[in-house]
């Protein structure tokens, strides 16, 4: 045979998948690369199987453009970053000082090691020695402070100022910046009576201080777990307090030209990281920052400060805890004193469900007999127990919230505690279930012969356990976040409020929904080949009783799926997914998820 | 596909950024705004939790900053930081031993939100069943098929994919191979 008639018979031969994969991914060496022209050329076949990998490919990447970057969305929020590589790059100048130290005692010591005459190990030595004393002489020139020192030259300056007075009153206006929201604060207090009045002027960004009055709690809470005082927010001998109590692993003092900074970082508690700046003419702090366990940041900054005789104000100017008569602003202070339970739980709420935590761990939250509000959970491990207490940290500071998450080790080692949503445990017997015999027939009928029918049976039984259990879970979360608040607190709510309240319903209906309709799209083609149920959707109904109403259809259908094709140890098994019953409750079900997600739209 | 980005064009090293902090600082910074985003959204794919993909992005930058710092010549810090982000997630996974428990499931909310928002019902609805399929397929997918996927999505070569998971070259082509296959709409066994 010669070697044209080889070269033909070869272009001849199918291309294997891999070398169609290399062609595919451009990957193929160059010597092959033109019996495999000449052969796509030829074969209809192979072109097609290099055809379906193109378009896999094109399905792929529409997958990832619109699913996996366009609908989950990374934080919007990265500032804790800027932070942290701040800090890391100051720790590693402290760290090349330091080494660099190191480095110039190491060459003297092996300079003065090394095999000198005696006379010249004494002339090195007495060099280093009058080098050691100069050095000496030059740094006791320079004033070093130690952070303890500058507290105490803070506190000692603002005693020798009030001790000048008879009746001395600070005062005190404040800038305080929590995330987005920034609000002005004016403080007096009246040392020797220890009496303080508190004044929010403003809050930028916002239309009146009462939206800025969840914010205000937060610090307020946050500031009183760190022993830090919200009555005298910039106090140093309370930043030293927290120092002392706080578990912090690293502090230092940076002096500049005006201000000397001490910088402190703390490995646990609601603060990680705090700086206070002093005015180096009197050492009088006039900022504060501190860096929050949930990513917060809060930054403080003195607008003004005088201290005044009594005398010197209005008589009544601390007759009530508020300065102005705006009515505004006495809310915003109440709800500093006090905060709001449906703004607390609804914050609550609104941060458990954004981890999921809702959905996927055992959490119920409750409101207390006094008003406050109680998180009680379990969770699988420790991470997902941290991850949820930082999302929760500023809020358990929170006068009136309490959160108690254990993790499952936890749980065991005390007592069991039932969670919110606990399903019937259900045993998988495909053969022996009664709605089996119909699944693997429609199986069989659409191709499926031995093992492939058991394995497909199999995994299409998961699947509708999937969608079943999605369906109620999200369903009975759907009546508890409805039911979560009285009739008179939804009518009373806040348009913000009830906004995130029916974001809440709305999330989780629509999930009822899209479960549903997957639901249906599975159990039709094998239970109901003849279209049924689809009722015309007109009623309007009332949120919560619809919601209740989701929750129990839900559960009848969960309940039915269950029976049909699975063995459960606490119900009979008969298989009720052929019938007109079960068709009918399928359709309410859709019908009153559209109906709550119709009412949580209104 | 083979195209890295202008930044990767040239060596980045000490020499370049000429060993000062600040400005040391202010590169990984902007290399920080350019890619942290798609760093997350390839953690999330492949199955870390939100926290934990955030926190996982931060820490990789913190690394290449401080490996910088000493000095360290990194030619392609992108690459290196997906190589970086992959071996912390690793380590997350052994330590809460669910290395080999199927990745996160994608969000069946997403879903939703996507296919309400087409303006064309008709291509809606062929979107949906589009989404769905490729929805299907994914979860059939091993973590590494998954990985290289993504990867390859992302524009890295087979080699540097190879680097970046610790396996072999061979080994990242078998799983974009199979990987592909079980996305086709008739897969040939």
């Amino acid at each position: 045979m010669n070697r044209l008639m080889r070269g033909w018979l070869r272009s001849q031969e199918h291309l294997t998948e891999e070398e169609l994969f290399l062609v595919f991914d451009a990957g193929m060496p160059r010597e092959k690369s033109e019996r495999i022209r000449i052969h796509l050329g030829q074969c209809w076949e192979c072109k097609t199987k290099l055809e379906q990998f193109e378009a896999a490919r094109s399905d792929y990447m529409f997958f990832k453009s619109k699913f996996q970057e366009s609908e989950d969305p990374p934080p919007s929020n990265w500032t804790a970053f800027q932070s942290r590589l701040h800090r890391l790059a100051e720790d590693l100048d402290v760290r090349d000082r330091s080494s660099s130290w190191t480095l110039r005692w190491e060459s003297l010591r092996r300079m003065v090691e090394a095999p000198y005459s005696p006379v010249v190990r004494v002339s090195i030595g007495l060099l280093v020695l009058a080098i050691v004393v100069f050095v000496l002489v030059v740094r006791s020139n320079i004033p070093s402070v130690s952070a303890h020192d500058v507290v105490r030259r803070a506190v000692t300056a603002e005693r020798s100022e009030i001790a000048g007075l008879q009746r001395p009153v600070i005062y005190q206006k404040l800038a305080i910046k929590v995330g987005q929201h920034q609000i002005a604060r004016t403080i007096y207090r009246d040392v020797n009576a220890r009496r303080h009045v508190d004044q929010v002027d403003r809050a930028a960004g916002k239309a009146d201080t009462n939206e800025a009055a969840p914010e205000i709690a937060q610090v307020q809470g946050v500031f009183s777990v760190a022993k830090l005082d919200w009555e005298a927010p910039l106090s140093p001998s309370r930043f030293e307090e927290w120092t002392s109590s706080a578990h912090v692993t690293d502090e230092e003092v940076v002096r500049g030209s005006e201000v000397t900074e001490i910088r402190a970082i703390a490995t646990d508690g609601p603060i990680r990281e705090a700086s206070i700046s002093f005015r180096n003419t009197d050492f009088h702090p006039v900022a504060e920052s501190l860096s929050l366990a949930d990513k917060e940041y809060v930054e403080i900054a003195e607008l003004d400060y005088r201290v005044v005789e009594l005398s010197q104000l209005r008589p009544d100017v601390f007759d009530s805890p508020v300065l102005t008569a705006s009515p505004a602003l006495k809310a915003a202070v109440a709800h500093v004193s006090l905060p709001n339970p449906v703004d607390l739980e609804l914050n609550v709420l609104g941060r458990l469900d954004r981890l999921d935590a809702l959905l996927k761990d055992q959490i119920r939250v409750s409101r207390t007999g006094d008003g406050g509000v109680l998180i009680e959970g379990i969770v699988q491990t420790s991470e997902r127990q941290s991850e949820l207490r930082r999302a929760l940290a500023s809020l358990s500071a929170v006068h009136g919230v309490q959160s108690d998450i254990h993790t499952t080790a936890e749980a065991e080692a005390n007592e069991p505690v039932a969670g919110p949503l606990k399903l019937d445990s259900v045993d998988v017997l495909p053969h022996t279930a009664p709605g089996q015999e119909s699944v693997r027939r429609y199986l069989m009928s659409q191709g499926f012969v031995g093992t492939r029918l058991d394995s497909e049976a199999q995994t299409y039984t998961y699947r509708i356990f999937d969608h079943s259990n999605e369906a109620l879970v999200n369903a009975v979360l759907v009546k508890q976040i409805a039911n979560s608040f009285t009739e008179s607190e939804i009518r009373e709510m806040t348009q913000e409020n009830r906004e995130k309240w029916l974001d809440l319903i709305r999330r989780h209906a629509d999930a009822v929904t899209q479960e549903l309709v997957d639901l249906r799209s599975e159990l039709q083609p094998v239970f109901a080949p003849r279209q049924i149920g689809d009722r015309p959707i007109t009623q309007r109904v009332d949120l919560v009783a619809a919601a209740d109403d989701l929750s129990a259809a839900v559960a009848a259908i969960d309940k039915d799926v269950g029976k049909s094709l699975a063995m459960s140890p606490s119900e009979s098994n008969e298989s009720s997914l052929e019938t007109e019953a079960f068709w009918g409750a399928f359709s309410l079900a859709e019908e009153r998820a559209y109906a709550v997600l119709e009412a949580a739209r209104k | 596909m083979e195209d890295h980005g202008e930044s990767l064009s040239l060596p980045v090293t000490m020499t370049s950024i000429k060993g000062e902090r600040g400005n040391l600082e202010d590169q990984v910074s902007q290399w920080f705004r350019q890619w942290r985003d798609p760093l997350y959204r390839y953690l999330r794919s492949v199955g870390s939790g939100r926290a934990a993909a955030e926190e996982i992005t931060q820490e990789s930058f913190l690394r290449l900053y401080r490996t910088m710092r000493e000095g360290k010549n990194i030619e392609h810090p992108r690459f290196w930081l997906y190589r970086v982000a992959r071996n912390l997630m690793v380590d997350q996974c052994r330590e809460l031993r669910n290395f080999d428990v199927p990745l996160t499931e994608p969000d069946e909310l997403a879903e939703t939100r996507f296919l309400d928002s087409g303006p064309d019902p008709e291509q809606v609805a062929i979107d949906r069943q589009r989404l769905l399929r490729v929805h299907e397929a994914m979860r059939s997918l091993t973590e590494m098929q998954r990985n290289c996927l993504y990867l390859r999505g992302e524009g890295f070569l087979n080699r540097e994919i190879a680097q970046i998971l610790g396996i072999g070259m061979s080994s990242v082509a078998d799983a974009l191979r199979r990987g592909i296959r079980r996305l086709m709409k008739e897969p040939h066994e």
